[in-house]
């Protein structure tokens, strides 16, 4: 197996491409080839939250939902609450995970949060003929959508449209993501049943997300996942813990924080350096 | 499962999980604003830490909003920041695409435009290596947690662990990651 940068992959001509995903059979020559990634993996990230959630209530963890976050209240230099719909709520540390609505609740703390909205799109569609159906993730790179089997089910997702908060689903959308698989995967899905989606990433200028400490010393940021959420979500909650907990993270996590953006001279005045973060 | 994918993770990749069962942390009342995916790992893990943990969120349950329905990719191999050297060329192309994969609403505001400009500044070669190596050491790191987290609870989410394939219709787009892999 080929390596670069230590991820694995295998380039692969359109006959091991059908191999490795029958269902492209029928599109074969409308393939030049592949590059394979046998390490990634797929899943539901609906599912998977859902399920962590009922494992962390049944571990103690309260969830409070139907309620809207208004704001932080500051005082001497800490979070002492949150003011939301139902009231004040005071705690010893706050994580701030709106993903792009984070911003908002930062900027009247003098935070500025490079985080911005990238609209994405999605259908969902129940396979109807499991043969012609993808077994793991195609990504088609002319249009830059993935086609993914989760279970009885095809999600297909892309496009990035710049368009700040709007959350309409304009037919034309969903018109390219069934182009794009049904172009590939023809007959794979039930059409009829589509469920069309829309999303808003939030994304960062460098792509990287801000995990760790704020400018506050009790207030934590864990946004800016963009387009790869999904994919680096258990670390970052894990990697934000440790950080909370003031344990030693167990990757290098300076550089994921919000100290990169401030300028050089500002960089040493962070307060509360607590617990040593990890060159 | 989880286990047989725990062995399959090279030696160098594994990390020590020395301090799950946390010693000397002091306890403390966290709340955590945001329950998509990534305010629900956050919890999950607070609360392994020994935190009393309350998670806020406006939607009758979790996950509702991005963390919905996303293509469902976990992609350390393609975690790479949309800001690279030649970007702003293809964008412009992308943009006049039928099916366009990028799509710019004509109506500018000062946060949108800024955001657009330090975007722009990020795609030099050099701040897009540094860029994409803080995004794989996550992203990695991010896959094995993962790993581990199934292997402990068993949880399952229509999960497959089968890799990734893109796929290209044209000579010019297989030369292109050969080169960006250097193969
Ligand atoms: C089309 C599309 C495809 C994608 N594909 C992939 C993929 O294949 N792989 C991958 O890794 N990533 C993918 N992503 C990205 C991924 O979905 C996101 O990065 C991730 O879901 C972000 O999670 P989050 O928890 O930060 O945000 P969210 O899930 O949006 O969570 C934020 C939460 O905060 C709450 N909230 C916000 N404001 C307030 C307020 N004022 N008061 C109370 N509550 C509030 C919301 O209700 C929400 O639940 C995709 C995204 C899109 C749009």
């Amino acid at each position: 197996m080929l390596k670069a940068d230590g991820v694995p992959f295998e380039v692969l001509d359109a006959d091991q491409c059908v191999a490795a995903e029958p269902g492209l059979a029928s599109a074969k020559a409308k393939i030049a080839g592949g590059l394979r990634l046998p390490g990634d993996e797929t899943g539901d990230c609906f599912k998977f939250t859902q399920s962590l959630a009922d494992m962390a209530r049944a571990a103690g963890v309260t969830f409070r939902h139907g309620i809207s976050i208004d704001r932080l209240e500051a005082e001497g230099g800490r979070i002492v609450a949150v003011h939301t719909s139902a009231g004040r709520v005071v705690a010893d540390s706050f994580v701030l995970a709106l993903g792009s609505y984070s911003p908002m609740l930062a900027a009247p703390l003098g935070i500025k949060l490079p985080v911005y909205p990238v609209k994405g799109y999605s259908i969902t569609v129940p396979v109807v003929d499991a043969d012609r159906a993808p077994v793991s993730t195609v990504m088609d790179e002319t249009h830059k959508i993935a086609i993914t089997r989760l279970g009885d089910r095809i999600r297909v997702g892309g496009m990035a449209e710049i368009a700040g908060f709007d959350m309409s689903l304009s037919p034309k959308r969903q018109a390219t993501l069934t182009h794009s698989v049904e172009d590939l995967f023809g007959g794979a899905g039930d059409q009829s049943k589509a469920q069309f989606w829309c999303g808003l990433r939030p994304m960062t200028p460098d792509g990287t997300p801000i995990v760790g400490r704020s400018p506050i010393q009790n207030l934590f940021l864990n946004t800016g996942h963009g387009t790869l959420g999904w994919t680096m979500a258990a670390g970052s909650g894990r990697v934000l813990a440790d950080i909370v907990s003031g344990q030693r993270t167990e990757i290098a996590a300076a550089d994921l924080g919000y100290a990169r953006y401030l300028r050089d001279g500002r960089k040493g005045q962070r307060q509360g350096s607590g617990a040593a973060l990890p060159a | 499962m989880g286990a047989r994918n725990h062995q399959e993770i090279p030696q160098e990749r594994r990390y020590l999980h020395f301090n799950t069962g946390l010693i000397g942390v002091a306890k403390m009342k966290v709340v955590v604003l945001g329950a998509g995916v990534i305010g629900v790992t956050s919890a999950w893990y607070l609360a392994k830490a020994g935190h009393e943990v309350t998670v806020i969120d406006r939607q009758p349950a979790a996950a509702l909003e991005t963390s919905f329905a996303n293509a469902g990719e976990i992609s350390p191999g393609y975690s790479s920041p949309w800001a690279a050297p030649g970007i702003p060329v293809k964008a412009l192309k992308w943009m006049f695409m039928e099916h366009a994969p990028l799509i710019l609403q004509p109506k500018l505001d000062w946060a949108r435009l800024s955001w657009m400009a330090r975007m722009l500044m990020n795609c030099t070669a050099d701040a897009y290596a540094v860029n994409k190596s803080r995004m794989v050491r996550l992203a990695e790191y991010s896959r094995d947690c993962l790993m581990d987290l199934r292997a402990e609870t068993g949880i399952s989410y229509d999960e497959r662990t089968q890799g990734t394939l893109q796929l290209f219709r044209t000579e010019k787009q297989v030369a292109r990651p050969r080169r960006i892999l250097r193969c």
